[in-house]
């Protein structure tokens, strides 16, 4: 067998992802002199290259019949047999829904501790060091104790590495055996999607659970559209009461977005939503609790009730819209130049 | 009987908790407690499944020092049959692989059961690990982010949403779920169940009771350790926008934003 390496693995369900995570990969590699194994369980692509031109120096490609449309339980069976294959010191995990218990899976089969959603990641003295989400509103600094250190990562937390076609690198083959798996899909749908990018848009108001039923989301909807933005939501919008498709979500476990204003109403700051949305160049804040954490996060705070104060913005708003085109107007009559 | 296991964890209501100065860990003393958001839920689905089909229902909780009685109260009234609580002081110091290691152990002892119900991921901590792990260390298939949950004899058939997906999953039983929030809306108990909830049984046990030697604690089995606790640094402005009506708070804000140049009046 191996003896114990300095390698980092990295595997996610999907794809991009799994590219993405080659970013902190590299880092915590760099950092104790390891290399970056690319574990890939996807039987159709299982020796694409691909994974060392975006910055992964071997893959390891996993063969097993049931992986094919095979489970989390046998997915993380497969990882579990790679990890011990390759005896890394560090094993990074996309936290997709299944990436998630995979992770569990293949760690508990190891017998080791599993850092979840970590925000940051770095090696002090050979140990994984990791910040987390923790408590609601806070962030907890946690070291992982046991090897291999297994952590996932968020999706989206980093971009792909550009792509580098003369990086050199072997694509090696493992077979493992992994049971048939015990569960089995009958069948999928596609969950509602609105279909808005709203890493794109440039202003977003969002909505957080301070808007009391799915009938009073226009209000909502009234201001962004005054203001030409996109309306987003935090988790319990999307995905407890499901008032709003799951691509409007803003947060830990949907979108990271950065536009130039973010008018978060009725939100309560969990740390969840926070770092989806700390990157906004103009943060608004409307609640009616005044110590609400999502304050902290504001330039301009209003402590007020956002069923009174949206509706208001969105009226003088749209006065101001008018009474702009209305000079705009006067000055093209004046200036004569346009139909 | 069909027996279903529930899990459950009493944390800190984090909604509660505030930062310490600015940027300082929030004070925990004395902070209220509650069952975990998702494992409500995973009670509210055993509820409804025994009104359905007929069950025992047995919640399982790790806890550190004496349980609130009156959350331990409150599963009991909603329909749980018997509480087995675990004590150990550290307990709010276990991650996932403590937890896990410790749940195992009381739910071998409680055999036999058909089906294990755990909330999808835990308000304080939202590992999202220690149902599938408790699902390995008991040889169970297991079936996460569950959103509905059918019973046909042996097999059980359950929507699980994913990102973009929601599939539906078969198995057969003895199997352990998680379960998504939108699956259900937990039920306050009535007075008379609440008074009715003190004659059901609740057991007690400690990690030796479970087989670990005498040393053994939460915090010792436990592979991840918290160093510090901080809120999140924020460099935002904080200027509080103020007006004798929502119509004047509405036109400060419009100002703002026309010299910011976010609204085009052109």
């Amino acid at each position: 067998m191996n003896t114990e390496s300095n390698a980092v693995c990295v595997f996610s369900e999907s794809r991009d992802v799994g590219l993405q995570l080659l970013v902190p990969a590299r880092e915590i590699a760099s950092a104790m002199s390891g290399e970056v194994v690319f574990v890939s369980l996807q039987q159709q692509d299982l020796q694409s290259r691909d994974p060392i031109f975006h910055g992964a120096d071997r893959v390891l490609a996993v063969q097993s019949p049931y992986l094919d449309g095979g489970s989390p339980e046998t997915f993380g069976y497969a990882l579990c047999e790679a990890i011990r294959n390759v005896r890394p010191a560090v094993a990074l995990i996309g936290a997709t829904g299944n990436g998630t218990e995979i992770a569990a899976r293949a760690a508990q089969r190891l017998g080791v501790a599993c850092a979840t959603q970590c925000l940051e990641m770095a090696v002090e003295q050979g140990t994984l060091v990791v910040e987390r989400r923790w408590l609601g509103a806070f962030i907890a600094g946690q070291i992982v104790r046991t090897r291999p250190a297994l952590a996932t990562v968020p999706p989206g937390r980093y971009e792909i590495p550009p792509r580098d076609h003369l990086r050199g690198g072997q694509v090696e083959l493992l077979s493992v055996e992994v049971p048939e798996p015990r569960t089995r899909v009958t069948a999928t749908r596609r969950r509602p999607c609105s279909g808005v990018r709203l890493q794109d848009a440039e202003i977003i108001v969002a909505v957080g659970r301070g808007l009391r039923n799915k009938e009073d989301l226009p209000l909502l909807y009234e201001l962004a559209e005054v203001l030409g933005g996109a309306v987003g939501g935090t988790r319990p919008l999307t995905d407890d009461f499901a008032w709003l498709p799951v691509d409007l979500k803003v947060g830990l476990s949907g979108h990271t977005v950065r536009p130039s204003l973010y008018i978060a109403c009725g939100i309560s700051g969990q740390i969840e939503h926070v770092v989806g949305m700390r990157e906004s160049r103009l943060v608004v804040a409307i609640d009616r609790d005044p110590n609400a954490l999502i304050l902290k996060e504001a330039d301009y705070r209003i402590v007020g009730d956002l069923y009174e104060i949206v509706p208001a913005l969105t009226r003088v708003l749209k006065d101001v819209r008018k009474a702009g085109a209305k000079t705009a107007s006067e000055n093209r009559a004046t200036s004569g130049k346009e139909a | 009987m069909f027996t279903i296991i529930v899990c459950l964890k009493i944390t800190l209501d984090t909604s509660q908790l505030r930062p310490h100065g600015d940027r300082g860990a929030p004070k925990l003393d004395g902070a209220p407690l509650r069952v975990s958001l998702l494992d409500e839920n995973a009670l509210e689905l055993a509820v409804q499944l025994k009104e359905e089909h007929g069950a025992r229902i047995v919640a399982v909780s790790l806890v550190s020092g004496s349980a609130p009685r009156d959350l331990v109260l409150k599963a009991l009234a909603i329909g749980a049959d018997e509480v087995v609580l675990i004590r150990d002081d550290t307990a709010f110091e276990a991650d996932a692989l403590a937890t896990t290691a410790i749940l195992a152990a009381a739910v071998r002892k409680l055999e036999p059961w058909s089906l294990l119900i755990c909330g999808d991921g835990s308000s304080d901590q939202y590992n999202r690990q220690v149902g599938p792990r408790l699902a390995d260390s008991l040889g169970l298939p297991s079936l996460t982010l569950v959103t509905k949950v059918q019973l046909a004899g042996e097999q059980i058939t359950v929507d699980r949403a994913l990102e973009e997906y929601v599939e539906v999953v078969e198995a057969k039983l003895p199997v352990l779920i998680t379960v998504s929030p939108e699956i259900n809306h937990p039920r306050l108990p009535t007075v008379l169940q609440i008074m009715g909830a003190s004659r059901k049984p609740v057991t007690e046990w400690d990690l030796q009771d479970l087989g670990f030697p005498a040393a053994t604690s939460a915090a010792g089995l436990a592979g991840l350790n918290t160093l510090k606790v901080t809120a999140p640094p924020s460099e935002r402005k904080r200027v509080a926008i103020e007006g004798e009506s929502a119509e004047e708070i509405g036109r400060k804000l419009a100002r703002i934003f026309v010299q910011e140049g976010l609204v085009k009046t052109t």
